[in-house]
């Protein structure tokens, strides 16, 4: 399909000089953004660079996944911001690549394109139970909170007193914090209003962090575990069995393992609760079962199997034992990572979930020749893995080997013909940056008559419609 | 910072260095050098580095001609950046060093502008500086910097490091980011 239309022409240095390059660059998350800068900082490269995105406004899991009362995490915005408003850059919202213009079609009319679509799909458990009604994937959870238009209405189930998160990672801690935290700490931050008034009526006073690993497998960071200490009214425990054997190991191992390994165990025997506070329980050496459900069909509890955890502590046997454990609850919670989706057109493994690719050049297949042109950035060529920082470097090395490549010679592409050409024949009603910049204002608006920085719209025709 | 505990982080400094070349790296050492810099890249490059931007050393000087009085008093201060070219530069006194690389170009990130919320404005220090910053790492930037690739002893959070008068000579070399695997 890649084959032989592309070919390579050696161009002299001195035109290369000159060129400018077409880039189009898929996903508008930060793995889009700061793979864009990365390019444009190049002193003898020109780049013009379009920025499709699925979804009528950019961002990705900045504006969608980062919890609400993490607003400086969101500072990023305006570095993405002013990469946005440069001439030579074009937001380009509303278009599914894939869908409404094919990859190959791309690669057409574009020197580079990169994928930078993230990890679009839950992972899934595949226990009986799962997805019945009070069940819910953490990116139903995050985007119901967040304000992701198709999740806007999931009405979570948050009214009886026990919930049940299974996973150990950022993203499960996240989670757990907007469900316990005191009101006050989350009506004054961008978080949808739907969910504020959901957590009013709130019955919830146990949540328990299921994890199947020991403690020292804890995928959360230290901030994340720490802010729980700080909350009022939340009480943190931990609860684990080898607590002796993980402080005997302690002094061997690197910094931040350490210092974080150290607060989970400090929480292992924390004072005694107060009436009223919520109490949130890490718990390790727990595998889901079962999630079961009453006549209605609605949850009513889950079935974990109780994990030895023996050897070595930092990579230690996980053996099942016949110990289970029906833990009553009334909504579950599976945080347990994301996927990359496959994009129709491009090349993809499916025993590895992802992309083929080598040194973020895709290739055909696992080992196969590449693919000119194509590149692959942050989640979508690493998996769910990482925090900003992570996919700052990621699309740095992205940038580097493009770079690299354009040294090497260009490939030759089609002359003139714009793509919005293409997508307005197609009837893609296209979502420019100035777009949404009247969103963002919007939102800012109705946020500020709220005192909150913004409230975000689940519904953006309306401002779409005014064309 | 004890003698034995200095030398092995100061070999731990080096051995972060795998790009810079020998000769880079004993200028880098002997950061007493800095005043009569050796023929290097810094040279060559650090007076060219400047672009009509608000944060270049143009419009500087030319803010600096406009409110002489209120003007800060400056240390040179030298980044080593990825690629270990290093830049010295004049930081103002009172500002953080993340600012002083981004007022000057220097290709050091800073995602949660200077917010404590991210860690990359990461910096390492030199460690025969470390202890003469005048300030501890607060267990909020301990826990940022956690999470940081490539870290040392003597790393820092750039804009956590506010320039002090003693500065003066201060190397800080920005780590390079980590590489991809295949
Ligand atoms: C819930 C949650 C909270 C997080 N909180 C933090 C935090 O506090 N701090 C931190 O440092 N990191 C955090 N992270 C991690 C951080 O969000 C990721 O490192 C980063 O977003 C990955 O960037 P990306 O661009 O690869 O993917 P994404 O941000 O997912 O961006 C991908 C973009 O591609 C678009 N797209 C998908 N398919 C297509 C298509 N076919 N055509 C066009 N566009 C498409 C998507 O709509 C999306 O906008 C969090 C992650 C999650 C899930
Ligand atoms: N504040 C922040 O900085 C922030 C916030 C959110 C997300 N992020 C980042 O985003 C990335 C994704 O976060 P994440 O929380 O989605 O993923 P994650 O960190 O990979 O954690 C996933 C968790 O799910 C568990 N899990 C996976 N499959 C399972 C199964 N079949 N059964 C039971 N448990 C299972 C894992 O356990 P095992 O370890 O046993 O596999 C792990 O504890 C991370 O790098 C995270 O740091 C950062
Ligand atoms: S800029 Fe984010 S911690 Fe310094």
């Amino acid at each position: 399909m890649f084959s032989g239309r592309f070919l390579c022409s050696k161009c002299p240095k001195f035109s290369r000089l000159l060129s400018s390059y077409k880039v189009a660059v898929v996903g508008s998350g930060p793995a889009g953004f700061y793979t864009t800068q990365e390019l444009l900082k190049s002193p003898s490269h020109q780049f013009s660079v379009d920025i499709f995105e699925k979804s009528a406004v950019p961002f990705g899991l900045v504006r969608f996944g980062v919890a609400p009362d993490h607003p400086e995490v969101k500072n990023c915005i305006s570095t993405f911001e002013e990469i946005a408003a440069r001439p030579n850059v074009r937001f380009l919202g509303n278009v599914a690549v894939g869908y409404d213009v094919t990859v190959e079609e791309l690669l057409r009319k574009y020197h580079v394109v990169v994928l930078a679509y993230g990890a679009g799909s839950d992972n899934k458990l595949g226990i009986p139970g799962e997805g019945a009604a009070g069940c819910y994937t953490s990116s139903q959870f995050v985007g119901w909170f967040n304000g992701v238009p198709q999740h806007s209405s999931l009405n979570p189930n948050l009214s009886g007193e026990n919930v049940a998160i299974v996973g150990h990672g950022n993203v499960a801690l996240d989670c757990a914090r907007i469900i316990a935290a005191p009101l006050p700490h989350l009506e004054k931050t961008d978080i949808a209003e739907h969910a504020v008034e959901c957590l009013r009526r709130r019955g919830v006073r146990n949540v328990n962090l299921l994890g199947r690993r020991g403690v020292m497998q804890f995928q959360g960071t230290i901030k994340e575990v720490r802010e729980f200490t700080k909350l009022s009214g939340v009480r943190l425990s931990v609860d684990s069995d080898n607590i002796e054997q993980i402080r005997s190991v302690l002094p061997k191992i690197p910094r931040p393992k350490k210092r974080l390994t150290d607060l989970l165990l400090k929480h292992s025997s924390p004072p005694p609760a107060s009436p009223d506070d919520i109490s949130i329980c890490i718990k390790f050496g727990w595998t889901p079962l079962e999630i079961k459900t009453d006549d209605k069909g609605h949850v009513r509890s889950i079935v974990l199997r109780k994990n030895l955890i023996s050897g070595d502590m930092m990579s230690p046997d996980i053996t099942p034992t016949d110990h289970t454990l029906e833990m009553s609850c009334s909504c579950v919670i599976t945080s347990i990572g994301y996927k990359v989706l496959q994009l129709p057109g491009v090349p993809f493994c499916h025993l590895t979930n992802s992309i083929p690719e080598n040194l973020s050049r895709v290739l055909e297949r696992r080992g196969g020749a590449r693919v000119p042109g194509l590149y692959t950035s942050g989640w979508a060529r690493r998996g769910s893995d990482g925090v900003l920082a992570t996919t700052i470097t990621d699309s740095a090395n992205t940038a580097q080997s493009i770079l690299e490549d354009l040294e090497g010679g260009v490939r030759s592409v089609e002359e003139g013909g714009d793509v919005c050409e293409i997508l307005r024949e197609r009837g893609v009603a296209m979502v420019t940056f100035q777009k949404w910049q009247e969103i963002d204002t919007l939102e800012r608006e109705k946020g500020r008559e709220k005192g909150k920085p913004r409230e975000k719209l689940v519904c953006y025709q309306d401002v779409l419609n005014e064309r | 910072m004890s003698t034995g505990l200095l030398t092995a982080t100061l070999r731990n400094y080096m051995r972060c260095l795998p790009l810079l070349k020998p000769s880079h790296c004993s200028r880098v050492v002997h950061c007493s050098s800095l005043v009569a810099p050796t023929r290097s890249r810094t040279t060559l490059f650090a007076p060219f580095k400047t672009v009509p931007s608000e944060s270049s050393n143009h419009f500087q000087s030319m803010k600096r001609c406009l409110s002489d009085n209120s003007e800060k008093k400056t240390v040179k201060v030298q980044f080593i950046d990825r690629d270990g070219d290093s830049f010295i530069v004049d930081a103002k006194i009172g500002e953080n060093l993340m600012k002083v690389a981004h007022q000057h170009d220097i290709d050091l990130e800073g995602a949660c502008e200077g917010t404590l919320s991210c860690c990359t404005c990461h910096l390492v220090v030199h460690p025969d500086w470390y202890d003469q910053l005048g300030s501890e790492p607060c267990e909020d930037e301990l826990d940022m910097l956690d999470m940081a690739y490539g870290l040392t002893d003597t790393s820092r959070l750039g804009c956590q490091v506010v320039v002090r008068e003693n500065f003066e000579g201060l190397v800080v070399r920005i780590p390079p980011y980590e590489p991809q695997y295949t």
